[in-house]
């Protein structure tokens, strides 16, 4: 163990004077079987390097799936003090703008989906469009597009794509206020609209799941869910109108360096105070993607429910289909925070990490006040998924977050070597599970030993206590880009 | 880790945990751009089922080479998700500092001819680097895929 030091079984330190420029130090959430594969990447350089940032408060964090990303790893949370000379980067958010994952429930059981699971799938993969270049149906005007991007899930829902009460049941509410449209490219623009409701490609997926384990019963029945009831995850973002988005701030992040004589160790970490233009521009043009993801979730739970519908012969309210909750991933957010006794205003960067916030916290639906935010993680598409709820300690010490998913371990080509010669679907079949993908390259680059496990990585968060353990979700079918 | 995939492309992929890089040679910058190009349809598609057929000029400026080379890759990158571009190969009409200006060959994306084997979200400026060497130039970059 070189640069990492041990604060207690969850928690390891990069002291500040690690490097010259840190301003805070690092703390990294993870246990000590996990230390050998976070230092065998460059995650670690990289939690250093965000602690360089102007007016990063407290430390510079990352959960417990951190790997190697560009900029901020990957489960980094940077949070910078907005009335001093705290800086937004683009780098802290990352190319897939309001990545994210939504959890519904469903009335059905294990016994009730098994014998038609195939069905179920293949009908999921015929509704719900997925894979690289792929269309959605939804064709918008120009005067609709707008929308979209200021409105986000409520104009999906006033379309006809949702149910009201999704809305309360969304971090945001499904909407970034402040979205404006003017400010973003033509390119951006242009590359986002034949694409809005769709699933993409990579690690994206929408997958049929059972409960398999409860760990907190009361919290458990708050949200809906009951040992042996099926339940549907969708994870998607914002597709390539957000990677335009990122990809046209940060080139103008590179430009304001020097303009506001900053230096990053990374150039990955382009950015501006959040008191400047070009700041305030990039989270107008954040907010545009981020409501465009959550148009996109509400898109693709609509399709979710309908095929469901057809496949089981009921309306989605009789298969009691609600909506448990949706949270961002990639997201950098204005929020409230207490720091040493006063409440400050922090720009909170979390780049593979997710918002968990506490029981009572003003921004939870009543019917979340008492068991707190619902977090739901996404794991591998073999083993398991879990829902967990936010904590108070995660507000003290984490900027109310938590883990988001498993984390890569081995790379995409490593990953094809590992199977050995071993068919997808040979490996896949050993978990029991029904695959559809509209590539198999992207199945074999998302095998499960490619990530961490995730069991692991929730046992962290759970015991070092910024979230609590709900319960665990078992996969049974998947649909893949 | 690094994996190579033919020297006469002059370019290389290589892998990070969770994203792709480009290690690109020339022995002129004008080698350099165009490898690139080559280096990116290759992993978006089977560079072989790409014809030459239609033209595009490219024009991207940057505030120094890696900042071009970074903006180069994410135009072409916009051009193929957009408006489904696939290209393999360019006559250069402009490249000076720092200023990059292409007639771009391929074709548009058809399905049953082509299949797409990465969807590349991003050239990123994660330690980029365009950096002249004996043989000529040697350049970096990751990919967000």
């Amino acid at each position: 163990m070189g640069i990492l030091k041990k604060i207690d079984d969850y928690r390891w330190m990069i002291p500040k004077d690690y490097r010259p420029g840190m301003r805070v130090p690092g703390i990294i959430y993870a246990k000590e079987s996990m230390i050998r594969d976070i230092e065998k990447d460059q995650s670690v350089e990289q939690v250093a390097n965000a602690a360089t940032l102007p007016g990063i408060v407290k430390a510079s964090l990352a959960m417990p799936d951190i790997h190697y990303g560009y900029g901020l790893p990957i489960g980094g949370v940077v949070a910078t003090d907005i009335s001093q000379e705290g800086v937004i980067t683009p780098g802290g958010v990352g190319f897939d703008i309001n990545c994210g994952v939504r959890l519904l429930r469903t009335n059905l059981t294990l016994r009730d989906v098994e014998p038609k699971l195939k069905k179920l799938v293949d009908t999921l993969y015929q509704t719900v469009p997925s894979g690289v270049g792929s269309q959605g149906p939804i064709r918008i005007h120009k005067s609709q597009y707008r929308e979209v991007l200021i409105k986000g899930a409520a104009w999906a829902i006033g379309a006809g794509y949702g149910w009201e009460e999704d809305l309360e049941n969304t971090e945001s509410q499904g909407c970034l206020p402040g979205a404006d449209p003017n400010i973003i490219s033509d390119k951006a623009l242009e590359r986002g609209r034949n694409q809005l409701g769709t699933l993409g490609s990579g690690n994206h997926f929408l997958e049929v799941q059972v409960v398999e384990e409860i760990f907190q019963g009361e919290l458990a029945q708050a949200m809906g869910l009951e040992r042996g009831l099926i339940t549907v995850m969708i994870h998607s973002g914002s597709r390539g109108f957000g990677h335009q988005v990122c990809t046209d701030f940060l080139k103008m992040m590179e430009k304001a360096l020097s303009k506001y004589r900053i230096s990053v160790p990374d150039r990955q970490l382009a950015c501006a105070p959040y008191n400047s233009s070009e700041g305030k521009n990039y989270l107008t043009a954040m907010a545009c993607a981020a409501n465009y993801a959550w148009a996109n979730r509400q898109c693709l739970a609509h399709w979710t429910r309908q095929a469901f519908s057809k496949v089981f012969d009921k309306d989605p309210r009789g298969l009691g289909m609600k909506q448990i909750y949706d949270v961002a991933h990639n997201i950098v957010k204005i929020e409230e925070h207490r720091i040493n006794g006063s409440s400050l205003s922090l720009a909170v960067h979390r780049k593979g990490a997710t918002r968990a916030f506490p029981p009572g916290h003003p921004e939870l639906p009543p019917h979340y006040r008492e068991t707190g935010q619902p977090v739901i993680i996404p794991g591998d598409m073999g083993r398991a998924s879990f829902l967990l709820a936010g904590t108070t300690k995660a507000m003290e010490e984490t900027f109310g977050s938590t883990c988001h998913g498993a984390g890569r371990i081995l790379s995409r080509h490593a990953a094809k070597k590992a199977l050995r010669g071993k068919s997808i679907q040979e490996e896949i079949n050993k978990y029991g599970i029904y695959a559809r993908a509209a590539s198999k390259a992207t199945l074999v680059e998302e095998v499960p030993m490619a990530y961490k496990d995730i069991s692991d990585v929730v046992e962290v968060v759970h015991k070092a206590g910024i979230a609590r353990l709900v319960a665990r979700l078992r996969p049974l079918g998947v649909v893949k880009g | 880790m690094s994996r190579e995939v033919g020297m006469t492309e002059r370019f290389q992929i290589f892998d990070t945990t969770a994203d792709t890089g480009l290690e690109i040679y020339g022995t002129t910058l004008e080698k350099v751009f165009k490898n690139a190009l080559k280096g990116l349809f290759f992993l978006i598609t089977d560079l072989y089922t790409i014809e030459a057929k239609e033209e595009e000029t490219v024009e991207v400026q940057g505030k120094d080479w890696v900042d071009l080379l970074v903006s180069w890759l994410n135009e072409l990158i916009f051009l193929q998700d957009a408006r489904g571009w696939l290209f393999k190969d360019y006559v250069i009409e402009k490249l000076e500092p720092y200023t990059i200006r292409a007639l771009c060959k391929g074709e548009r994306f058809k399905k049953g001819k082509h299949r797409i084997k990465t969807l590349v979200k991003a050239a990123t400026y994660h330690q980029a680097t365009v950096e002249e060497t004996p043989q000529g130039y040697r350049a970096v970059v990751i990919l967000d895929v």
